[in-house]
Protein backbone atom coordinates (compact mmCIF):
# COMPACT_ATOMS: atom_id res chain seq x y z
CA UNK A 1 0.00 0.00 0.00
CA UNK A 2 1.37 3.30 -1.27
CA UNK A 3 -0.32 5.75 0.44
CA UNK A 4 -3.11 6.01 3.12
CA UNK A 5 -4.00 9.66 1.61
CA UNK A 6 -7.50 9.71 -0.08
CA UNK A 7 -6.70 8.97 -3.67
CA UNK A 8 -10.44 9.29 -4.86
CA UNK A 9 -12.25 12.42 -4.89
CA UNK A 10 -13.33 13.57 -1.80
CA UNK A 11 -17.26 14.82 -1.80
CA UNK A 12 -18.25 17.44 1.02
CA UNK A 13 -20.63 16.26 3.09
CA UNK A 14 -24.04 17.97 3.25
CA UNK A 15 -24.12 21.49 4.88
CA UNK A 16 -20.07 22.11 4.72
CA UNK A 17 -19.64 24.81 3.00
CA UNK A 18 -17.56 24.33 -0.55
CA UNK A 19 -14.94 25.77 -1.18
CA UNK A 20 -15.31 28.73 -3.78
CA UNK A 21 -12.66 29.45 -5.61
CA UNK A 22 -10.29 31.02 -2.73
CA UNK A 23 -7.80 28.49 -1.45
CA UNK A 24 -8.20 28.21 2.32
CA UNK A 25 -5.84 29.31 4.93
CA UNK A 26 -3.55 26.35 6.19
CA UNK A 27 -4.02 27.82 9.21
CA UNK A 28 -7.78 26.94 8.81
CA UNK A 29 -6.96 23.17 7.48
CA UNK A 30 -4.52 22.91 10.53
CA UNK A 31 -7.52 23.87 12.74
CA UNK A 32 -9.76 21.69 10.68
CA UNK A 33 -8.05 19.02 10.60
CA UNK A 34 -7.48 18.83 14.86
CA UNK A 35 -11.26 19.61 15.06
CA UNK A 36 -11.82 16.46 12.87
CA UNK A 37 -9.58 14.66 14.92
CA UNK A 38 -10.76 15.41 17.90
CA UNK A 39 -14.53 14.32 16.38
CA UNK A 40 -12.86 11.20 15.45
CA UNK A 41 -11.42 10.46 19.19
CA UNK A 42 -14.88 11.73 20.51
CA UNK A 43 -16.68 9.06 17.67
CA UNK A 44 -14.61 6.10 18.53
CA UNK A 45 -14.94 6.68 22.24
CA UNK A 46 -19.11 6.57 21.78
CA UNK A 47 -18.88 3.51 19.65
CA UNK A 48 -16.78 1.59 21.92
CA UNK A 49 -18.59 2.41 24.93
CA UNK A 50 -21.66 1.95 24.08
CA UNK A 51 -23.91 -1.35 24.78
CA UNK A 52 -25.31 -1.18 21.26
CA UNK A 53 -23.81 -3.83 18.44
CA UNK A 54 -23.10 -1.57 15.64
CA UNK A 55 -22.17 -2.73 12.50
CA UNK A 56 -22.16 -1.89 8.85
CA UNK A 57 -23.19 -3.91 6.02
CA UNK A 58 -22.58 -3.70 2.60
CA UNK A 59 -25.44 -4.19 -0.34
CA UNK A 60 -24.79 -8.42 -0.43
CA UNK A 61 -25.02 -8.74 3.79
CA UNK A 62 -21.24 -8.46 3.89
CA UNK A 63 -19.53 -7.58 7.23
CA UNK A 64 -17.71 -4.17 6.44
CA UNK A 65 -17.28 -3.26 9.72
CA UNK A 66 -18.69 -3.93 13.74
CA UNK A 67 -17.86 -2.31 16.76
CA UNK A 68 -16.71 -4.29 19.91
CA UNK A 69 -19.96 -4.83 21.58
CA UNK A 70 -21.09 -6.54 18.36
CA UNK A 71 -17.84 -8.54 18.04
CA UNK A 72 -18.55 -10.04 21.64
CA UNK A 73 -22.24 -10.12 21.05
CA UNK A 74 -22.05 -13.00 18.52
CA UNK A 75 -18.52 -13.77 19.42
CA UNK A 76 -16.89 -12.61 16.47
CA UNK A 77 -13.00 -12.50 15.41
CA UNK A 78 -11.58 -10.37 12.25
CA UNK A 79 -12.17 -13.60 10.12
CA UNK A 80 -15.82 -12.60 10.41
CA UNK A 81 -14.81 -9.51 8.24
CA UNK A 82 -16.27 -9.73 4.58
CA UNK A 83 -18.24 -12.44 5.33
CA UNK A 84 -22.06 -12.88 5.22
CA UNK A 85 -23.56 -11.52 8.49
CA UNK A 86 -26.01 -14.61 8.78
CA UNK A 87 -23.10 -17.41 8.05
CA UNK A 88 -21.13 -16.20 11.01
CA UNK A 89 -23.91 -15.20 13.66
CA UNK A 90 -24.27 -19.19 14.94
CA UNK A 91 -27.60 -20.06 15.49
CA UNK A 92 -29.03 -16.33 17.36
CA UNK A 93 -31.42 -14.55 16.39
CA UNK A 94 -29.12 -12.75 13.85
CA UNK A 95 -28.98 -15.49 11.67
CA UNK A 96 -32.59 -15.73 10.89
CA UNK A 97 -32.61 -12.94 8.74
CA UNK A 98 -31.72 -12.79 5.07
CA UNK A 99 -29.34 -9.54 5.20
CA UNK A 100 -28.86 -9.16 1.87
CA UNK A 101 -32.69 -8.93 1.52
CA UNK A 102 -33.47 -6.35 4.17
CA UNK A 103 -30.45 -4.17 2.58
CA UNK A 104 -32.03 -4.53 -0.50
CA UNK A 105 -35.29 -3.36 0.77
CA UNK A 106 -34.04 -0.75 3.00
CA UNK A 107 -31.93 1.12 0.27
CA UNK A 108 -34.87 1.10 -2.23
CA UNK A 109 -37.13 2.00 0.09
CA UNK A 110 -34.97 4.89 1.93
CA UNK A 111 -36.58 4.44 4.93
CA UNK A 112 -35.02 2.91 8.07
CA UNK A 113 -35.94 -0.53 9.23
CA UNK A 114 -35.96 -0.41 13.32
CA UNK A 115 -37.50 -1.34 16.04
CA UNK A 116 -37.35 -4.94 15.03
CA UNK A 117 -38.17 -7.88 17.70
CA UNK A 118 -36.25 -11.74 17.41
CA UNK A 119 -35.56 -14.32 19.40
CA UNK A 120 -34.14 -17.21 18.61
CA UNK A 121 -31.53 -19.97 20.00
CA UNK A 122 -32.48 -22.76 22.29
CA UNK A 123 -32.69 -22.28 26.48
CA UNK A 124 -31.53 -21.43 28.29
CA UNK A 125 -28.79 -19.54 26.18
CA UNK A 126 -32.32 -18.39 24.20
CA UNK A 127 -31.46 -14.48 23.02
CA UNK A 128 -33.86 -11.73 22.36
CA UNK A 129 -32.67 -9.03 20.79
CA UNK A 130 -33.88 -5.49 19.03
CA UNK A 131 -32.50 -4.44 16.00
CA UNK A 132 -33.16 -1.52 13.41
CA UNK A 133 -31.53 -1.28 9.91
CA UNK A 134 -30.89 2.41 8.83
CA UNK A 135 -29.14 3.01 5.30
CA UNK A 136 -25.62 5.38 5.02
CA UNK A 137 -24.79 7.70 2.43
CA UNK A 138 -23.44 5.80 -0.25
CA UNK A 139 -19.85 6.50 -0.55
CA UNK A 140 -17.52 5.84 -3.39
CA UNK A 141 -13.97 5.68 -2.11
CA UNK A 142 -12.21 3.10 0.09
CA UNK A 143 -12.12 3.66 4.01
CA UNK A 144 -9.36 1.95 6.37
CA UNK A 145 -10.53 -0.02 9.29
CA UNK A 146 -7.85 -0.39 12.11
CA UNK A 147 -7.31 -2.23 15.05
CA UNK A 148 -6.86 -0.47 18.29
CA UNK A 149 -7.28 -2.66 20.90
CA UNK A 150 -10.33 -5.03 20.26
CA UNK A 151 -12.05 -1.68 18.70
CA UNK A 152 -11.50 -0.37 14.83
CA UNK A 153 -11.28 2.32 13.86
CA UNK A 154 -12.30 3.77 10.60
CA UNK A 155 -10.79 6.52 8.44
CA UNK A 156 -7.88 8.36 8.31
CA UNK A 157 -7.70 10.32 11.29
CA UNK A 158 -7.87 8.04 13.84
CA UNK A 159 -5.66 8.27 16.64
CA UNK A 160 -3.66 4.91 15.88
CA UNK A 161 -0.45 6.13 14.24
CA UNK A 162 -0.06 3.80 11.15
CA UNK A 163 3.48 3.54 9.79
CA UNK A 164 2.37 2.65 6.80
CA UNK A 165 2.43 -1.53 6.50
CA UNK A 166 1.34 -2.51 9.66
CA UNK A 167 -0.17 -5.59 9.65
CA UNK A 168 -3.27 -3.90 11.88
CA UNK A 169 -4.60 -1.23 10.07
CA UNK A 170 -3.18 -1.67 6.38
CA UNK A 171 -4.32 -5.49 6.29
CA UNK A 172 -7.80 -4.39 6.88
CA UNK A 173 -8.51 -1.40 4.74
CA UNK A 174 -11.76 -2.31 3.52
CA UNK A 175 -13.03 -1.60 -0.30
CA UNK A 176 -16.22 1.02 1.22
CA UNK A 177 -18.13 1.68 -2.25
CA UNK A 178 -21.39 1.75 -3.14
CA UNK A 179 -24.65 1.01 -0.55
CA UNK A 180 -24.33 0.37 2.84
CA UNK A 181 -26.27 -0.21 6.26
CA UNK A 182 -25.82 0.34 9.69
CA UNK A 183 -27.27 -2.48 12.00
CA UNK A 184 -27.92 -1.77 15.54
CA UNK A 185 -28.27 -4.66 18.08
CA UNK A 186 -29.47 -4.75 21.07
CA UNK A 187 -29.34 -7.72 23.31
CA UNK A 188 -32.65 -7.21 25.65
CA UNK A 189 -32.48 -10.91 26.88
CA UNK A 190 -31.81 -9.88 30.47
CA UNK A 191 -34.88 -7.38 30.46
CA UNK A 192 -36.83 -9.61 28.96
CA UNK A 193 -36.90 -12.02 31.52
CA UNK A 194 -36.61 -9.17 34.24
CA UNK A 195 -40.25 -8.29 32.98
CA UNK A 196 -41.19 -12.58 33.12
CA UNK A 197 -39.81 -12.78 36.43
CA UNK A 198 -42.09 -9.83 37.36
CA UNK A 199 -45.15 -10.95 35.88
CA UNK A 200 -44.77 -14.14 37.66
CA UNK A 201 -44.14 -12.34 41.10
CA UNK A 202 -47.31 -9.91 40.35
CA UNK A 203 -49.44 -13.54 39.60
CA UNK A 204 -48.36 -14.75 42.81
CA UNK A 205 -48.98 -11.76 44.41
CA UNK A 206 -52.50 -11.63 43.06
CA UNK A 207 -53.21 -15.05 44.12
CA UNK A 208 -51.86 -14.46 47.67
CA UNK A 209 -54.64 -11.68 47.57
CA UNK A 210 -57.05 -14.59 46.46
CA UNK A 211 -55.78 -16.88 48.75
CA UNK A 212 -58.27 -16.68 51.31
CA UNK A 213 -60.92 -16.81 48.57
CA UNK A 214 -59.24 -20.04 47.48
CA UNK A 215 -59.69 -21.96 50.54
CA UNK A 216 -63.14 -20.77 51.04
CA UNK A 217 -64.24 -21.84 47.46
CA UNK A 218 -62.61 -25.24 48.12
CA UNK A 219 -63.16 -26.14 51.28
CA UNK A 220 -66.33 -25.41 51.76
CA UNK A 221 -67.84 -27.43 49.38
CA UNK A 222 -64.81 -30.18 50.12
CA UNK A 223 -66.33 -30.03 54.07
CA UNK A 224 -69.98 -30.39 53.18
CA UNK A 225 -69.08 -33.52 50.82
CA UNK A 226 -67.27 -34.90 53.82
CA UNK A 227 -70.21 -34.17 56.24
CA UNK A 228 -72.98 -35.78 53.52
CA UNK A 229 -70.80 -38.95 52.78
CA UNK A 230 -70.70 -39.53 56.73
CA UNK A 231 -74.05 -38.97 56.94
CA UNK A 232 -75.16 -41.26 53.96
CA UNK A 233 -73.24 -44.28 55.80
CA UNK A 234 -74.46 -43.38 59.22
CA UNK A 235 -78.46 -43.60 57.79
CA UNK A 236 -77.26 -46.43 55.63
CA UNK A 237 -75.96 -48.09 58.94
CA UNK A 238 -79.35 -48.49 60.19
CA UNK A 239 -80.95 -51.51 60.77
CA UNK A 240 -83.94 -50.35 58.66
CA UNK A 241 -81.95 -47.56 56.78
CA UNK A 242 -85.04 -44.71 56.09
CA UNK A 243 -83.15 -44.11 52.66
CA UNK A 244 -85.73 -41.67 51.27
CA UNK A 245 -84.26 -38.44 51.73
CA UNK A 246 -80.63 -39.85 50.73
CA UNK A 247 -81.03 -38.68 47.44
CA UNK A 248 -81.21 -35.45 48.71
CA UNK A 249 -77.37 -35.55 50.36
CA UNK A 250 -76.24 -37.20 46.71
CA UNK A 251 -77.69 -34.38 45.04
CA UNK A 252 -75.97 -31.70 47.44
CA UNK A 253 -72.45 -33.85 46.76
CA UNK A 254 -72.74 -33.66 42.58
CA UNK A 255 -73.64 -30.34 43.34
CA UNK A 256 -70.79 -29.70 45.42
CA UNK A 257 -68.22 -31.82 43.49
CA UNK A 258 -69.11 -28.94 40.56
CA UNK A 259 -69.05 -26.00 42.55
CA UNK A 260 -65.02 -27.19 43.96
CA UNK A 261 -64.13 -28.45 40.40
CA UNK A 262 -65.26 -24.52 38.80
CA UNK A 263 -63.25 -22.88 41.30
CA UNK A 264 -60.16 -25.49 40.27
CA UNK A 265 -60.22 -24.57 36.50
CA UNK A 266 -60.62 -20.93 37.00
CA UNK A 267 -57.74 -20.41 39.18
CA UNK A 268 -55.84 -22.82 36.11
CA UNK A 269 -57.34 -20.57 34.04
CA UNK A 270 -55.88 -17.60 35.74
CA UNK A 271 -52.11 -19.18 36.43
CA UNK A 272 -52.09 -20.23 32.87
CA UNK A 273 -48.29 -18.92 31.71
CA UNK A 274 -49.84 -16.27 29.48
CA UNK A 275 -48.59 -17.16 25.63
CA UNK A 276 -47.07 -13.78 23.84
CA UNK A 277 -49.61 -14.01 20.96
CA UNK A 278 -52.98 -12.08 20.29
CA UNK A 279 -55.89 -13.20 19.64
CA UNK A 280 -59.50 -11.54 19.41
CA UNK A 281 -61.43 -11.53 22.50
CA UNK A 282 -64.80 -10.42 23.30
CA UNK A 283 -64.13 -7.88 25.89
CA UNK A 284 -67.02 -8.88 28.52
CA UNK A 285 -66.14 -12.64 28.05
CA UNK A 286 -62.64 -11.04 29.67
CA UNK A 287 -64.92 -9.13 32.32
CA UNK A 288 -66.80 -11.77 33.54
CA UNK A 289 -63.67 -14.25 33.77
CA UNK A 290 -61.53 -12.03 35.98
CA UNK A 291 -65.32 -11.88 38.26
CA UNK A 292 -65.41 -15.42 38.41
CA UNK A 293 -62.50 -15.77 40.43
CA UNK A 294 -63.19 -12.63 42.61
CA UNK A 295 -67.03 -13.53 43.25
CA UNK A 296 -66.92 -14.22 47.00
CA UNK A 297 -63.91 -11.70 47.79
CA UNK A 298 -66.54 -9.70 46.75
CA UNK A 299 -69.46 -10.43 49.07
CA UNK A 300 -67.19 -11.34 51.85
CA UNK A 301 -66.36 -7.55 52.14
CA UNK A 302 -70.03 -6.62 51.54
CA UNK A 303 -69.23 -5.14 48.11
CA UNK A 304 -72.12 -4.69 45.86
CA UNK A 305 -71.26 -5.42 42.41
CA UNK A 306 -72.98 -3.76 39.10
CA UNK A 307 -72.01 -4.73 35.67
CA UNK A 308 -73.08 -2.81 32.72
CA UNK A 309 -71.23 -5.61 29.96
CA UNK A 310 -72.20 -5.18 26.41
CA UNK A 311 -70.98 -8.50 24.89
CA UNK A 312 -69.98 -8.78 21.35
CA UNK A 313 -67.37 -6.01 21.79
CA UNK A 314 -63.92 -7.40 20.03
CA UNK A 315 -60.64 -6.70 20.96
CA UNK A 316 -57.30 -7.54 19.94
CA UNK A 317 -55.12 -8.74 22.94
CA UNK A 318 -53.12 -11.39 25.09
CA UNK A 319 -56.27 -12.75 27.09
CA UNK A 320 -54.52 -13.96 29.76
CA UNK A 321 -52.71 -10.32 30.30
CA UNK A 322 -55.97 -8.57 30.45
CA UNK A 323 -57.23 -10.35 32.61
CA UNK A 324 -54.32 -10.20 35.39
CA UNK A 325 -54.36 -6.29 34.46
CA UNK A 326 -58.24 -6.72 35.42
CA UNK A 327 -57.62 -8.75 37.94
CA UNK A 328 -54.81 -5.93 39.54
CA UNK A 329 -57.54 -3.40 39.12
CA UNK A 330 -60.37 -4.83 41.22
CA UNK A 331 -58.01 -5.83 44.01
CA UNK A 332 -56.94 -2.91 44.51
CA UNK A 333 -60.99 -0.97 44.31
CA UNK A 334 -61.97 -4.18 46.64
CA UNK A 335 -58.67 -2.66 48.71
CA UNK A 336 -60.21 0.69 48.61
CA UNK A 337 -63.54 -0.52 50.06
CA UNK A 338 -62.77 -2.00 53.69
CA UNK A 339 -66.16 -1.12 54.82
CA UNK A 340 -67.79 -2.30 51.70
CA UNK A 341 -69.20 0.06 48.22
CA UNK A 342 -70.21 -0.50 45.15
CA UNK A 343 -68.18 -1.92 41.88
CA UNK A 344 -69.13 -0.79 39.19
CA UNK A 345 -67.35 -3.12 36.04
CA UNK A 346 -68.96 -1.23 32.80
CA UNK A 347 -67.72 -1.74 28.75
CA UNK A 348 -67.81 1.67 28.09
CA UNK A 349 -71.01 3.30 25.87
CA UNK A 350 -68.98 4.38 22.70
CA UNK A 351 -66.55 1.76 21.12
CA UNK A 352 -64.43 3.94 18.00
CA UNK A 353 -60.99 2.16 17.70
CA UNK A 354 -60.46 1.69 21.52
CA UNK A 355 -63.01 -0.06 23.43
CA UNK A 356 -62.56 0.31 26.78
CA UNK A 357 -63.83 -1.28 29.73
CA UNK A 358 -64.15 0.81 33.26
CA UNK A 359 -63.58 -0.27 36.44
CA UNK A 360 -65.48 1.99 39.06
CA UNK A 361 -65.04 1.88 43.46
CA UNK A 362 -66.75 4.00 45.70
CA UNK A 363 -63.74 3.80 47.88
CA UNK A 364 -61.13 5.72 49.81
CA UNK A 365 -59.96 7.93 46.07
CA UNK A 366 -56.48 9.32 45.26
CA UNK A 367 -55.60 12.43 45.90
CA UNK A 368 -54.13 14.63 43.21
CA UNK A 369 -50.92 15.00 43.93
CA UNK A 370 -50.49 11.25 44.01
CA UNK A 371 -52.37 10.57 40.78
CA UNK A 372 -49.06 10.51 38.74
CA UNK A 373 -47.36 8.37 40.98
CA UNK A 374 -49.56 5.07 41.31
CA UNK A 375 -48.71 3.82 37.98
CA UNK A 376 -44.59 4.10 39.07
CA UNK A 377 -43.24 0.57 40.22
CA UNK A 378 -43.34 -0.15 43.75
CA UNK A 379 -45.38 2.86 44.89
CA UNK A 380 -47.81 1.57 47.01
CA UNK A 381 -49.46 3.19 49.98
CA UNK A 382 -50.72 -0.38 51.43
CA UNK A 383 -48.71 -1.85 54.76
CA UNK A 384 -45.85 -3.83 54.38
CA UNK A 385 -46.56 -7.07 53.15
CA UNK A 386 -49.78 -6.45 51.75
CA UNK A 387 -48.42 -4.30 48.90
CA UNK A 388 -45.47 -4.69 46.46
CA UNK A 389 -46.79 -1.32 44.33
CA UNK A 390 -46.19 -3.39 41.38
CA UNK A 391 -49.80 -4.11 40.05
CA UNK A 392 -50.51 -0.90 38.66
CA UNK A 393 -47.36 -0.44 36.92
CA UNK A 394 -47.05 -3.87 35.47
CA UNK A 395 -51.05 -3.69 34.64
CA UNK A 396 -50.68 -0.36 32.28
CA UNK A 397 -47.05 -2.39 30.94
CA UNK A 398 -49.19 -4.96 30.07
CA UNK A 399 -51.78 -3.17 28.45
CA UNK A 400 -49.85 -1.14 26.68
CA UNK A 401 -47.64 -3.80 24.87
CA UNK A 402 -51.14 -5.02 23.11
CA UNK A 403 -51.20 -1.52 21.82
CA UNK A 404 -54.23 -0.13 24.56
CA UNK A 405 -54.00 2.52 27.24
CA UNK A 406 -54.58 2.27 31.00
CA UNK A 407 -56.23 5.48 32.52
CA UNK A 408 -57.65 6.79 35.71
CA UNK A 409 -59.46 9.37 37.24
CA UNK A 410 -59.76 9.91 40.92
CA UNK A 411 -61.59 12.20 43.83
CA UNK A 412 -60.20 12.08 46.83
CA UNK A 413 -63.26 10.47 49.59
CA UNK A 414 -65.44 9.75 46.18
CA UNK A 415 -63.89 6.62 44.42
CA UNK A 416 -61.70 5.80 41.57
CA UNK A 417 -62.17 5.10 37.85
CA UNK A 418 -59.73 2.73 35.72
CA UNK A 419 -60.25 2.88 31.98
CA UNK A 420 -58.96 0.18 30.26
CA UNK A 421 -58.79 0.44 26.47
CA UNK A 422 -57.59 -2.01 23.69
CA UNK A 423 -57.73 -1.75 20.06
CA UNK A 424 -60.54 -2.82 18.53
CA UNK A 425 -60.68 -6.10 16.45
CA UNK A 426 -61.99 -5.51 12.79
CA UNK B 1 -76.40 -38.23 74.41
CA UNK B 2 -77.31 -35.30 76.54
CA UNK B 3 -80.25 -33.36 75.29
CA UNK B 4 -79.78 -29.61 74.58
CA UNK B 5 -80.23 -26.88 71.64
CA UNK B 6 -77.36 -26.37 68.57
CA UNK B 7 -77.40 -23.36 66.31
CA UNK B 8 -75.43 -23.85 63.57
CA UNK B 9 -74.50 -20.47 61.56
CA UNK B 10 -73.01 -20.76 58.11
CA UNK B 11 -73.26 -18.88 55.39
CA UNK B 12 -72.88 -21.87 52.88
CA UNK B 13 -76.51 -23.42 53.37
CA UNK B 14 -75.19 -26.85 51.96
CA UNK B 15 -72.32 -27.50 54.64
CA UNK B 16 -74.77 -25.70 57.15
CA UNK B 17 -77.08 -27.88 56.19
CA UNK B 18 -75.15 -30.98 56.49
CA UNK B 19 -74.04 -30.27 59.93
CA UNK B 20 -77.16 -29.96 60.77
CA UNK B 21 -78.12 -33.70 59.41
CA UNK B 22 -75.14 -34.73 61.21
CA UNK B 23 -75.95 -33.38 64.61
CA UNK B 24 -79.94 -34.68 64.32
CA UNK B 25 -78.88 -38.41 63.78
CA UNK B 26 -77.53 -37.73 67.77
CA UNK B 27 -81.02 -36.93 68.72
CA UNK B 28 -80.41 -33.23 69.21
CA UNK B 29 -82.07 -30.39 68.15
CA UNK B 30 -80.53 -28.54 65.90
CA UNK B 31 -80.93 -25.14 64.42
CA UNK B 32 -79.63 -23.75 61.37
CA UNK B 33 -79.44 -19.88 60.64
CA UNK B 34 -77.53 -19.16 56.90
CA UNK B 35 -77.20 -15.22 58.30
CA UNK B 36 -75.74 -14.00 61.55
CA UNK B 37 -78.71 -11.86 61.16
CA UNK B 38 -80.45 -14.93 61.29
CA UNK B 39 -78.94 -15.97 63.97
CA UNK B 40 -79.59 -13.49 66.23
CA UNK B 41 -83.27 -13.63 65.19
CA UNK B 42 -83.76 -17.35 66.02
CA UNK B 43 -81.75 -16.36 69.93
CA UNK B 44 -84.48 -14.18 70.53
CA UNK B 45 -86.84 -17.11 70.73
CA UNK B 46 -84.98 -19.75 71.38
CA UNK B 47 -81.77 -20.63 74.00
CA UNK B 48 -79.53 -22.34 72.53
CA UNK B 49 -76.10 -24.84 74.70
CA UNK B 50 -74.08 -24.57 71.75
CA UNK B 51 -73.61 -22.70 68.63
CA UNK B 52 -71.40 -23.79 65.70
CA UNK B 53 -70.19 -20.76 63.90
CA UNK B 54 -68.68 -19.92 60.79
CA UNK B 55 -65.93 -16.98 61.10
CA UNK B 56 -66.37 -15.48 57.16
CA UNK B 57 -70.11 -14.16 56.64
CA UNK B 58 -71.12 -11.19 55.02
CA UNK B 59 -71.99 -8.59 57.33
CA UNK B 60 -70.63 -9.81 61.08
CA UNK B 61 -67.74 -12.22 61.09
CA UNK B 62 -68.50 -15.72 63.59
CA UNK B 63 -65.97 -14.06 66.39
CA UNK B 64 -68.49 -10.77 66.47
CA UNK B 65 -72.23 -12.98 66.67
CA UNK B 66 -70.26 -15.10 69.18
CA UNK B 67 -70.16 -11.69 71.57
CA UNK B 68 -73.67 -10.56 70.03
CA UNK B 69 -75.26 -14.22 70.74
CA UNK B 70 -73.58 -14.14 74.76
CA UNK B 71 -74.82 -10.78 75.42
CA UNK B 72 -78.64 -12.55 75.59
CA UNK B 73 -77.20 -15.96 76.22
CA UNK B 74 -73.89 -16.00 78.42
CA UNK B 75 -73.30 -19.54 79.03
CA UNK B 76 -73.86 -20.42 75.43
CA UNK B 77 -70.56 -22.24 74.50
CA UNK B 78 -68.87 -21.55 70.95
CA UNK B 79 -67.22 -23.70 68.46
CA UNK B 80 -65.75 -21.94 65.49
CA UNK B 81 -65.62 -24.03 62.44
CA UNK B 82 -63.57 -21.86 59.63
CA UNK B 83 -62.39 -22.54 55.91
CA UNK B 84 -59.96 -20.39 55.94
CA UNK B 85 -58.06 -20.81 59.34
CA UNK B 86 -55.33 -18.21 60.47
CA UNK B 87 -53.36 -18.36 64.06
CA UNK B 88 -54.50 -14.63 64.69
CA UNK B 89 -58.08 -15.21 64.66
CA UNK B 90 -57.46 -18.54 66.41
CA UNK B 91 -55.73 -17.02 69.34
CA UNK B 92 -58.35 -14.40 69.42
CA UNK B 93 -61.10 -16.64 69.59
CA UNK B 94 -60.17 -18.66 72.16
CA UNK B 95 -59.28 -16.12 73.93
CA UNK B 96 -62.09 -14.10 73.77
CA UNK B 97 -64.23 -17.37 75.04
CA UNK B 98 -65.15 -20.07 72.22
CA UNK B 99 -64.75 -23.15 73.51
CA UNK B 100 -62.92 -24.81 70.44
CA UNK B 101 -61.70 -23.60 66.95
CA UNK B 102 -62.29 -26.18 63.87
CA UNK B 103 -61.28 -26.14 60.10
CA UNK B 104 -63.21 -26.99 57.60
CA UNK B 105 -63.27 -29.67 56.57
CA UNK B 106 -63.54 -31.00 60.06
CA UNK B 107 -64.29 -35.01 60.25
CA UNK B 108 -67.94 -35.05 61.20
CA UNK B 109 -66.97 -37.58 63.94
CA UNK B 110 -64.59 -35.19 65.99
CA UNK B 111 -67.61 -32.38 65.59
CA UNK B 112 -70.50 -34.80 66.97
CA UNK B 113 -67.58 -35.47 69.79
CA UNK B 114 -67.22 -32.34 70.46
CA UNK B 115 -70.62 -31.33 70.64
CA UNK B 116 -71.54 -33.95 72.90
CA UNK B 117 -69.07 -33.20 74.98
CA UNK B 118 -70.29 -29.59 75.05
CA UNK B 119 -73.40 -30.28 75.68
CA UNK B 120 -72.59 -32.35 78.74
CA UNK B 121 -70.56 -29.58 80.26
CA UNK B 122 -73.60 -26.80 79.73
CA UNK B 123 -75.97 -29.68 81.36
CA UNK B 124 -73.51 -29.72 84.77
CA UNK B 125 -72.96 -26.50 84.57
CA UNK B 126 -75.78 -24.14 83.16
N1 LIG C 1 -58.90 1.85 43.26
C1 LIG C 1 -58.01 2.53 44.00
N2 LIG C 1 -58.43 3.38 44.97
C2 LIG C 1 -57.55 4.06 45.74
N3 LIG C 1 -56.20 3.96 45.60
C3 LIG C 1 -55.72 3.14 44.66
C4 LIG C 1 -56.59 2.37 43.81
N4 LIG C 1 -55.83 1.64 42.97
C5 LIG C 1 -54.55 1.92 43.28
N5 LIG C 1 -54.47 2.81 44.29
C6 LIG C 1 -53.24 3.38 44.89
O1 LIG C 1 -52.16 3.10 44.03
C7 LIG C 1 -51.14 2.37 44.71
C8 LIG C 1 -50.43 1.46 43.76
O2 LIG C 1 -51.29 0.41 43.33
P1 LIG C 1 -50.64 -0.93 42.83
O3 LIG C 1 -51.72 -1.85 42.43
O4 LIG C 1 -49.60 -0.62 41.81
O5 LIG C 1 -49.87 -1.49 44.09
P2 LIG C 1 -50.50 -2.05 45.45
O6 LIG C 1 -51.94 -2.34 45.28
O7 LIG C 1 -50.13 -1.12 46.55
O8 LIG C 1 -49.69 -3.39 45.63
P3 LIG C 1 -49.92 -4.78 44.85
O9 LIG C 1 -50.81 -4.49 43.68
O10 LIG C 1 -48.57 -5.17 44.44
O11 LIG C 1 -50.53 -5.66 45.84
C9 LIG C 1 -51.87 1.69 45.86
O12 LIG C 1 -51.02 1.39 46.94
C10 LIG C 1 -52.92 2.73 46.23
O13 LIG C 1 -52.37 3.73 47.03
MG1 LIG D 1 -52.67 -3.61 43.62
Amino acid sequence: MESRLPTSRLKPLPGMPRATGEHPDLRDVGQALGELRLLQQLNQAIIANLPSGIAVLDQDGRLLYFNGTFGRMWDLDLAALGKHLAEVAGDGPLSRINWRGEVARLIEGGQALPGNLLEAGERPSRRVIRYGLFSLPPTDFDLPRRLVGDEFCLGFLSQHECIGDCQECCAHTATWQGDHALLLVEDITDQRQLEAQLTQSEKLAALGQLSAGVAHEIRNPLSAIYNAAFYIADVLSDEEPDVGELQEYVALIQRNVDRAQRTVTNILNFARPSGPDRTTADLSDLVEQTLAILDKALVDQGVALERHLRSGVMVRCRPETVKQALLNLIVNALQAMPEGGTLIVATAREDGDFPSVLVTDTGSGIAAGDLSRIFNPFYSTKPAGQGTGLGLSIARQAIEADGGRLDVASELGRGTTFEMALPAAH
Amino acid sequence: MADGRVLVVDDEPDHGLTVRAILARDAVAVDFAASPEDALAQACQQTYDVAILDLRMPGRDGLSLMHALRRGQPSLRVIILTAYPSPTTCRTALTEGASAYLEKPCAPEALRAMVASLLAQSSKSP
